[in-house]
């Protein structure tokens, strides 16, 4: 029996290596086309192969690297651009990481972190020892369905380029975001982007999968550039507090100001698509069988969340509504599944957050229903971005054989901010 | 054959023990298996022999013990001699004696305790009703705790082991008390466990109606925790009551240093847990709900709702600070 088992283990890792081998050679083959390069017509991102780096984050107690990504330089005296998430491991621990660049050709040194843009995914490091390459940031506007090409490592392969159409900015976000028909992969982040005369257009940050990518514009980054100072280490935590609370400002103000229009929800009016930046969802049971109740639901939320690292994300904005109707149970079975318990949208751990802290009561809101209006509110603080809160809402209208849970979680806002949704939302309701 | 009681006195207190004399000798000892059982070191195994005769004389004889048997300031011997109702018998540091139970000057003295009322009641009849009881109390808790539409068979299906608990307490410690104490208890404990049943679903109801009605008050589950700790204590007393011999003072001690320990430890087990163990995306918060006819109180203002909401960011504040310091240190 156990030679059986051998038998098919060998098999199978001599299939592995065979394959492994047969990679090889079509790479070497690939190569040996390059000879002939010349003669044919190549993207021109090949030309900047050797200008790309790869940004790496390494931990020298581990003496390995811990996230890798990719940059490329802007000026002569040697800033670097890449992601602030690239580099968010070395800003968690500054004290016990070190970031580094490799060329294509091999080159290397040692990054220093300047500055950084948490809302655009930014961040601009400093090189020890200048290299002569630099690249120069467009100042002619993108067009759309120009072709734009990406520079950056993939899985630690190499510099690779990948181009696609330009599909024109993200509409309704509050953080501005080209929309790149071409496929990046991990490891391509805060590499360039750049049009056919070699210009950066923008920056890799992230994909959706098939040919779904989005890069930074350039703009943020001449922005970033302008600002030309640099933080201290001691204060990361503030300036990303800082930058934060000023996005939220900019994003939360006009909907403290404005009405908010609302939708029918079974025969309520209740708000919905808030702001262009919002999406609903709608989900209904009615196909089950002899259900006990019938249940409608809906979920909206705003494409919009900050990433400040794998194990941390904010900005989460995100209303929710269930209505359900007892069909086959009592008042008290009914009531029984009721429930106040909720869960946060946003991904924090103990090390950024502290747990939700609650109140719930029966609240006399609405003279003319004999409706019982139950409310649960529940803040959460971050435990290194000060006066930034995550906030969940529930309000709940029971009746004996209907009840409306309307929910809203919001996350990585000050106190102004919540309360002020908060109050606008449970008035909404009524 | 003559019904009599024996009155066992020893450092664990009184207590009697009714028994059938007949010619077929009964055994005084130590011994578990025993007829009558006496928790004394200086007590043999099988100490001493109680019988009638063919005239219905009852004699007693010495299994040849060790420390001996003392009547009447004399040493019984292997030799059968002849013995008078009520007349103390001393065997180690125990002493024994022997009422007749037709003519028992104190009958009522068999069970002292509160727990005697189980026995006045200790009848087939009881045994059913409680257990109906028990059944019905059941599928009521089922009934109203259920968010499904109520299924007689699967809530038939989910009683049984509240009938199991029943018998299997009754059978195991009924056995422990007919070794220890010498008495047949079955009844009485199958009358307890199944009262036990039927009062902690009635408070369970009770407590969820408090728990509704002070959403706002946190403390909710502790109130659940003390009522099963308050229960289990008073089935503890019973159930020691019930089988063994011991005092009322060991009873009552035994009882609230197990109660205590059971409280402590339902604190403890929060304060043992690490911090960053106690963290949680979710939310904790009273969640019992009923139809609003249950809410015996005036609602809160939306005003004095959102001072108290207030209030959160300043306790999540104060709880990023002594997170900080629990790290530091």
């Amino acid at each position: 029996m156990w030679h059986r088992w051998c038998k098919v283990f060998f098999f199978v890792l001599s299939v592995l290596y065979l394959t492994a081998v047969s990679g090889e050679t079509v790479e070497e083959e690939v190569s040996e086309t390059t000879t002939i390069a010349a003669q044919v017509s190549v993207e021109p991102g090949s030309q900047f192969y050797d200008e790309v780096l790869q940004i790496r984050v390494v931990s020298p107690m581990a003496g390995s690297k811990s996230a890798i990504g990719s940059g490329f330089q802007v000026s002569d005296d040697g800033l670097v651009i890449t992601n602030y998430h690239v580099v968010s491991g070395f800003i968690q621990s500054p004290e016990s990481n070190t970031i580094e660049y490799m060329s294509d050709s091999g080159e290397s040194g040692e990054l220093a972190l300047l500055n950084f843009d948490v809302i655009n995914d930014l961040a601009v490091l400093k090189a020890d020892l200048p290299r002569g390459k630099t690249f120069s940031l467009a100042e002619r506007p993108l067009v759309k369905g120009e072709l734009v090409y990406a520079l950056g490592n993939p899985y630690d392969i190499g510099i690779k380029q990948v181009s696609g159409p330009n599909n024109g900015l993200v509409d309704h976000s509050f953080v501005e975001k080209i929309f790149f028909s071409g496929s990046l992969n991990p490891g391509m982040s805060g590499g360039p982007a750049i049009n056919r005369t070699g210009d950066v257009v923008g920056v890799n940050v992230a994909t959706a999968g098939n040919q779904i990518s989005f890069l930074v514009p350039v703009n943020a980054v001449s922005d970033l550039l302008a600002q030309d100072r640099v933080v201290a280490a001691d204060d990361y935590y503030a300036e990303i507090t800082r930058q934060i609370d000023e996005w939220q400002e900019k994003r939360v103000r006009t909907l403290i100001d404005d009405p908010w229009p609302t939708k029918e929800f079974v025969g309520r009016e209740f708000p919905d698509e808030i702001r262009e930046d919002f999406q609903c969802w709608g989900h209904t049971n009615e196909e089950a069988t002899d259900p006990v109740v019938t249940s409608v639901a809906k979920t909206c939320e705003s494409k919009d969340v900050v990433y400040l690292g794998s194990w941390l994300t904010a900005g989460h904005f995100h209303m929710s509504y269930r209505y359900e109707k007892s069909e086959r149970l009592n008042a008290l079975q009914f009531a029984n599944r009721s429930s106040t318990q909720m869960w946060a949208n946003n991904k924090t751990s103990y090390k950024d957050s502290t747990n939700y802290s609650c109140h719930v009561d029966f609240v006399d809101v609405a003279e003319s229903t004999d409706a019982l209006t139950r409310i649960t509110t529940c803040i959460r603080a971050y435990r290194h971005f000060p006066a930034l809160y995550d906030s969940l809402l529930l309000v709940e209208q029971l009746n004996d054989d209907t009840s409306w849970s309307s929910h809203m979680s919001v996350s990585a806002m000050n106190k102004e901010h919540i309360n002020a949704l908060n109050t606008k939302f449970t008035e909404a309701l009524q | 054959m003559k019904h009599c009681i024996v009155k066992i006195e020893n450092g664990e207190g009184v207590r009697y023990q009714s028994v059938e004399l007949g010619l077929e000798p009964i055994i005084v000892g130590r011994n578990w298996g025993a007829d009558v059982v006496i928790e004394d070191r200086f007590v043999d195994p099988d100490h001493l022999q109680i019988f009638l005769n063919e005239d219905d004389e009852i004699l007693i004889r010495d299994l040849g013990s060790i420390n001996g048997t003392l009547l009447k300031r004399k040493r019984v011997k292997d030799q059968p001699i002849n013995y008078e109702w009520t007349q103390p018998i001393r065997l180690g540091d125990s002493k024994i004696s022997l009422m007749d139970a037709e003519a028992d000057p104190e009958p009522t003295l068999l069970r002292s305790s509160w727990i005697g009322l189980l026995s006045k009641w200790n009848s087939p009849l009881t045994w059913f009703v409680s257990l109906a009881i028990v059944v019905l109390v059941q599928l009521g808790e089922k009934y109203l705790n259920s968010n499904q539409a109520f299924d007689i068979y699967k809530a038939l299906y989910q009683v049984w082991p509240a009938l199991v608990g029943v018998v299997v307490i009754a059978l195991f410690f009924g056995l422990i008390s007919r070794v220890l104490k010498g008495e047949n208890n079955f009844g009485q404990l199958w009358i307890l466990s199944c009262w036990m049943v039927i009062v902690t679903a009635m408070l369970n109801f009770f407590i969820k109606v408090i728990r509704f009605n002070w959403q706002d008050f946190d403390a909710g589950q502790l109130l659940t925790e003390l009522n099963g700790t308050l229960l289990f204590a008073v089935f503890l007393f019973a159930l020691l009551s019930l089988i063994s011999n011991l005092r009322f003072r060991s009873r009552l001690g035994i009882t609230m240093v197990t109660a205590g320990l059971v409280v402590f430890s339902l604190i403890a087990t929060d304060s043992f847990t690490e911090e960053k163990n106690k963290w949680t995306s979710m939310t904790r918060t009273e969640s019992s709900t009923l139809p609003s006819g249950f809410l015996l109180r005036d609602e809160s203002t939306y005003q004095n709702y959102t001072t108290e909401t207030d209030s959160l960011f300043d306790q999540v504040d104060e709880e990023v600070e002594r997170l900080a310091a629990i790290d530091e240190g």
